[in-house]
């Protein structure tokens, strides 16, 4: 083997190394490694009328596209597009920011306690908590709070609501959203937004 | 009469164990050997019932990793919930066969506490591992207005993650997945404890 043979060997081995790590880092390059983020929720999630209470919003949304990815404190989260189809608690219209716990980073997936990351054109009944500081929606990973609407892209609006209006989990939270409990930390810090007594008074 | 003893992985990733009792096969050759051979068929069939009635499942809830370092849990950080969190440490020490204990300038951190201030997630705590020092995090917004009680439950149940337990639903035990005010740990607590690390 010459020696230029080996340079060329070299070199190429090099850019080869920069190439993955660059695509990693810049998470092009997804390997097939989970790694999962133990939490422990609030109390009673399992609660529709708790769940409501602790969301400021819950609401039926379209994912647009995903819009970036941050890692908060060394951890990754995931930025989504949303268009807002109807709503269950709150009045939000147009396409808002939503924030999901977890993603990818270096090319490894963080996932809180499993829960998978949301599709680009899928539909979904999302529970939300307002984050002021990025004028985001985080959702919460817990199985109560999102539920599937349609992962068919190819539906209109109209067609969606009419799924939504018709579904059963949406009509429990409607009439939780009436009912709901809200969080002893909310009321204490004067955090309980869209609330039904706020918005409701007589 | 004894049993052999499996280990599985489930559909969510959960570790649990199966015990397959089994009669000892000289008693059956025993019984079959003075048996009517028209009984043969019907004794098969009452034996391998109790048998598969001897199927014990023992589910064990485990991550399939921890920050325990031979044999201890060295950690560092602070916590403004110093009671509670001196208390959780003292409810998995009693068992005795982990050392949860403070990081000195000496020793490899295996774990670090911290409060953080999240008022846009739905949890109190969560642990996360990492192939240097784990982090567990008290989220001070929830944690603030609780009870000393549910602060205990949340730093003993974070810390049963590190000592590689995982979440489950069954009610009445600290590594329940939702927040509590119980303080003493559940069968299922001290089953998964001593699945992993010894009775």
């Amino acid at each position: 083997m010459t020696k230029k043979l080996i340079l060329k060997l070299a070199v190429s081995s090099l850019l080869i190394i920069v190439a993955v790590a660059v695509a990693l880092h810049a998470n092009l390059l997804k390997l097939p490694i989970t790694k999962q983020i133990h939490v422990q929720f609030i109390p009673g999630l399992e609660d529709d009328r708790i769940m409501v209470g602790a969301s400021h919003n819950v609401f039926i949304g379209k994912v647009i596209e995903q819009t970036g990815s941050m890692a908060i404190e060394s951890y990754p989260s995931t930025l989504f597009a949303v268009e807002i189809v109807s709503n269950i608690k709150g009045d939000l219209s147009g396409i808002v920011t939503v924030e999901q716990e977890g993603g990818y980073q270096n090319g490894i997936l963080y996932s809180l306690e499993g829960d998978s990351l949301i599709t680009p054109g899928s539909t979904y009944m999302f529970s939300a908590r307002y984050n002021e500081s990025k004028n985001w929606y985080t959702i919460s990973a817990h199985s109560n709070g999102r539920k599937l609407i349609s992962a068919d892209k190819s539906l209109t609006t109209t067609e969606l609501l009419s799924l939504a209006q018709n579904d059963e989990k949406v009509k429990k939270l409607q009439w939780a959203y009436q009912n709901e409990i809200l969080l002893d930390a909310d009321v204490i810090n004067n955090n309980t937004k869209n609330s039904y007594q706020s918005l409701h008074k007589e | 009469m004894g049993y052999f003893k499996y280990r599985f992985e489930n559909k969510e990733g959960h570790y649990y164990t199966k015990k397959v009792l089994f009669y000892n096969l000289s008693i059956i050759q025993l019984i079959y050997s003075t048996m009517k051979k028209k009984y043969l068929i019907v004794a098969t069939f009452v034996i391998s019932f109790f048998c598969s009635v001897g199927v014990v499942y023992a589910t064990h809830y485990i991550l399939g990793y921890s920050s325990v370092d031979s044999g201890e849990i060295r950690w560092g950080g602070h916590t403004t919930y110093s009671t509670p969190w001196n208390k959780a440490i003292a409810t998995w020490n009693a068992l005795g066969k982990i050392n949860i204990t403070p990081d000195t300038i000496y020793t490899y951190e295996d774990l670090r506490v911290k409060g953080v201030d999240r008022s846009w997630v739905t949890w109190t705590g969560r642990y996360i591992y990492s192939i240097g020092t784990d982090t567990i995090q008290l989220n001070r917004y929830y944690l603030d207005s609780d009870r000393s009680g549910e602060q205990q439950n949340t730093a003993t149940h974070e810390l049963g993650h590190s000592l590689g337990l995982d979440d489950h639903e069954i009610y009445g035990n600290i590594m329940y997945y939702a927040q509590t005010s119980q303080t003493a740990l559940g069968s299922q607590d001290i089953d998964d404890y001593g699945y992993l690390w010894g009775y």
